[in-house]
């Protein structure tokens, strides 16, 4: 008899354990730079090392008001022309003399710095380099352009498919050895010209500073794990290590995509009445339960 | 197969798959490298790429073929206008491709086209900056200008004016220069298929810049006569009085005479202008007699001494002073609730005693965005302006530049403006407030009904079950507990037992047991006599179907009573009389004496 009992809860634990491991499995995704994504293509990892005691995930604009000063707000693949309210929060925030980082490339990167008077612009086709980090020229290797700057860059990082920049104050660049691939199809073609294009520039506006990376894809997992890929981390810490308070934008942003499971779990997390009447439902539960077995 | 066996099989199973899963736990890829490689439009999967043998020369060659292939001499459009930072990165990208050895890019171009390009270039940025510079320096000459032809200071208005034409001579000759290095630079960029645009962009901007300094805007001259020499007194003023607060009239007053020869006349109709700090601020016509009065409230002067003459046409009277003493302003302002698009409206005024009008100051929110507005003629303000959603602090400043004011401001308002349009941030919060209340109302209304709902089953269930043992019990649905617990000691009717052996009213349940020990034997009897206790127990600690449960379930059960050791020690006892075989007479004394302490403890002595 005591035994079966025993047997019976070892059952149990590991029927808990699978249980377990099943909904880890279920609530990731495949979507496009999902920080739920635990795939390649995913930014798991990235979010995962975001130091939490400092980090501010931004769903609303109006959580950027109360931003104190020295903070930079992470902007990472908008999927989305901007609302005007984003754009004013936005303009607000550097207007507070903080740092919006957008990392963008064929998203609407262009109507989000547009919305806040910068003059940077992101260039439409992939840029690619026969001075690369894998055997695709959309792995561009890009160096770092501009020594003792206020900000620390890496002397070289490894791209993912990246655009192109224009204007502000080029941080990195790509080697002579790249071209804008208008046509996409991965190669130097005649009339397309080679030269250094800037990928990581810097703009002062008013107080604030406005930073773009023209790829986001160094935060997606299969970038940012790579042993070779210190580089990007250190590029990417430089601006995510700062003293101050990070913010990151979910409002317009690809990293919040989720489907399935990951996006019941996130709304439940999200949503303090869905928690609250979930909270009852379980108390409810447990009474019952609990009642049943005293009878 | 036994139940064992099927719990062992289930556990094999389920840590097989745990093994199984283990590696993937930290990192819960299912799937191979080839499903994880599907086409994505933003990357490309780095653990794919890796896996592929790069920078070797069958690798690079189809993706520099087009250009390889073409029959014309090859020329790459570099796309840098630095051939030294060119070669630099040849050079790195050299030192990086260790592999590439084949790989030849070859420039379309001599070392010395290249020089001369480079040179060029240089001298284009230099003539840029130089004519910068210029135009910064002709810009600070035409402000000095105005300043000394106010001042009436010939000598340094001529020297300022004769700069200012070296200057632009210089320009003329640096804008030809100019052109004719642009049009080289351009002219070799273009051999060699360079974009020459940014080029051609820069002349047009020389060009823009040349013109406007060889035809600068004229400034507007005030007609000023400088034969005129203050103090000879044919227009003479005086204030009356000379010292006073903002807003005091003053009256200036004076004659205006003219020489003819030796005589002097009175000048009538002629226009006399007051002049405050050398700004008009008031024009009189002299009567029949060449008197002329006004009267002028202070409004803008300075804090203390002020510089106050009149002149005519062709007469200016001497300098008097009229001093100003300063008071206090107060600034004040009130902000509506936002509108739906975060737009407030800020009202208020500012006074010093009366209504500062058209007064000039500083509407400031969140400390960094200010507007400049004014004040009305009755010293009031209404502007509305837009703010983003969040909190924002609101200021109206009165600086009092060029009033006899001391500065003001008002208190620092605080807006908070809804994220949800339409929604007032307090309604927001009442919102979430109510709702919480009404959460909890339900969870608790949800609590008090299941549990009611338990008690009343449970108040049925004994009642059922008290019916079911007691003939003639009285059928009262709503019977309270405390009329219940008296009744639920009483015994048990056991069926099997004829009627003559059923406990009567004057049996104690020792009684009972004796007179069925004799009667039945010893199991029969303990068997009926735990019946008796059971229910009594069942009744007290509220447990349905008590009937169905076995002797050592019942002491399980039986938790947070004094009684309940001596209720288990009592099932033990039964137990082993019952299923213990052959009974000892120490099985029954112990069994005897255990059901004593019982029934006195379970209340069996007051029945």
């Amino acid at each position: 008899m005591r035994r079966i009992r025993r047997v019976f809860w070892i059952a149990g634990v590991v029927l808990l354990a699978a249980a377990f491991v099943l909904l880890l499995h279920l609530s990731t995704n495949n979507m496009e730079f999902s920080r739920y994504n635990t795939g390649w293509n995913g930014t798991s990892t990235f979010f995962s090392d975001l130091d939490r005691h400092k980090t501010i995930d931004v769903y609303e604009p109006g959580k950027l008001a109360t931003s104190p000063a020295n903070s930079t707000l992470l902007l990472i693949a908008p999927k989305r022309d901007p609302t005007a309210q984003e754009l004013a929060a936005y303009t607000a925030f550097l207007d507070k003399g903080n740092t919006l980082f957008l990392a963008d490339d064929f998203g609407t990167g262009n109507k989000i710095l547009t919305g806040v008077d910068s003059r940077v612009t992101i260039l439409p086709g992939s840029l690619s380099s026969l001075d690369r980090r894998y055997a695709d020229p959309y792995s561009v290797v890009a160096y770092r352009s501009i020594e003792n700057g206020s900000i620390t860059v890496p002397a070289s990082v490894a791209l993912n498919r990246p655009a192109a920049l224009d204007r502000g104050t080029p941080l990195m660049m790509s080697s002579v050895m790249s071209w804008i691939d208008a046509n996409g199809n991965r190669r130097l073609n005649r009339g397309e010209e080679m030269g250094t294009f800037p990928v990581l520039v810097s703009e002062q506006r008013g107080r604030g500073r406005v930073i773009v990376l023209s790829d986001p894809s160094i935060l997606i997992n299969s970038m940012y794990t790579q042993d070779e890929n210190a580089d990007d981390r250190s590029l990417i810490r430089a601006f995510t290590g700062v003293n101050g308070t990070l913010y990151v934008d979910q409002m317009n942003s690809r990293t919040a995509d989720a489907a399935g499971l990951s996006e019941i779990l996130h709304v439940i997390r999200t949503t303090i009445i869905i928690e609250i009447i979930l909270l009852c439902l379980l108390m409810l539960a447990l009474a019952w339960a609990w009642k049943k077995m005293m009878i | 197969m036994k139940r064992k066996t099927r719990y062992a099989v289930l556990v094999i199973l389920i840590v097989v798959i745990i093994i199984a899963l283990a590696p993937f736990i930290v990192k819960p890829l299912l799937y191979t490298l080839d499903k994880e490689s599907f086409p994505a439009r933003f990357h490309n999967n780095a653990d794919a790429l890796r896996q592929q043998y790069q920078n070797s020369t069958s690798d690079i060659s189809p993706q520099v073929q087009d250009v390889i292939d073409f029959s014309g001499p090859v020329s790459l459009n570099i796309r840098i206008h630095n051939a030294k930072q060119a070669r630099i990165e040849m050079e790195r990208f050299a030192k990086s491709q260790g592999s590439l050895k084949n790989l030849v890019v070859k420039l379309d171009m001599s070392e010395s086209e290249i020089r001369e390009l480079e040179q060029d270039t240089a001298l284009q940025r230099e003539m840029l900056d130089s004519l910068l510079n210029t135009s910064a320096s002709l810009d600070m000459l035409q402000s000095l200008e105005v300043q000394y032809r106010e001042q009436n200071n010939e000598d340094m208005l001529t020297t300022v004016r004769l700069q200012g034409e070296e200057l632009r001579k210089k320009v003329k000759g640096m804008g030809g220069q100019y052109r004719n290095i642009t049009e080289r630079v351009v002219d070799n960029s273009k051999k060699f298929g360079l974009n020459t645009t940014k080029n051609e962009e820069s002349q047009k901007y020389v060009d823009e810049i040349i013109k406007e300094i060889e035809n600068p805007i004229e400034t507007p001259e005030t007609a000023v006569d400088i034969t005129l020499t203050p103090g000879e007194d044919r227009t003479s003023l005086f204030l009356r009085p000379d010292t006073g607060r903002y807003r005091d009239i003053i009256e200036y007053q004076g004659i205006s005479l003219t020489l003819q020869g030796n005589t002097t006349l009175r000048s009538d109709g002629k226009p006399i202008t007051i002049y405050f700090n050398e700004i008009p601020v008031s024009t009189v016509i002299t009567d029949t007699y060449g008197y002329y009065n006004v009267r002028i409230p202070i409004e803008h002067a300075a804090i203390g001494a002020n510089n106050v003459y009149a002149r005519s046409q062709t007469t200016r009277s001497i300098n008097r002073t009229l001093t100003t003493i300063p008071v206090n302003s107060t600034t004040s302002m009130s902000v509506t609730k936002p509108y739906q698009n975060g737009t407030v409206i800020c009202s208020g005024s500012i006074m010093a005693n009366v209504p500062v009008k058209d007064a000039s100051f500083q509407l400031a929110w969140d400390e960094t965005n200010v507007l400049v507005t004014k004040t009305d003629s009755s010293g009031k303000f209404k502007r509305t302006i837009q703010l983003p959603p969040g909190r924002h602090t609101i200021i109206a400043k009165f600086t009092a530049d060029g009033y006899p004011l001391y500065p003001s401001e008002s208190n620092l308002l605080t807006v908070d403006v809804s994220v949800i349009p339409g929604v007032d941030m307090d309604y927001r919060f009442i919102a979430l407030v109510l709702t919480g209340i009404v959460l909890l109302a339900l969870f608790i209304g949800v609590t008090v009904w299941y549990i009611r709902r338990i008690t009343r089953r449970r108040k049925t269930h004994i009642t059922d079950l008290l019916r079911s043992i007691i003939p003639g019990m009285r059928k009262d649905k709503n019977l309270p507990a405390s009329e219940l617990d008296p009744d639920l000691f009483e015994p048990v009717v056991d069926e099997q037992i004829p009627d003559d052996s059923q406990k009567s009213g004057d049996d104690t349940l020792i009684s009972w047991y004796t007179r069925l020990l004799k009667k039945y034997g010893l199991s029969e009897a303990s068997r009926i006599v735990y019946q008796q206790i059971a229910s009594r127990v069942a009744g007290d600690l509220r447990i349905r179907r008590h009937q169905s449960l076995t002797a050592r379930e019942m002491a399980r059960t039986c938790k947070g009573k004094p009684y309940c050791g001596t209720f288990a020690r009592f099932i033990t006892a039964y137990e082993r009389i019952r299923y213990g075989g052959l009974s000892s007479v120490k099985d029954q004394s112990v069994f005897e004496t255990a059901m004593e302490i019982t029934d006195e403890q379970t209340g069996g002595e007051k029945n």
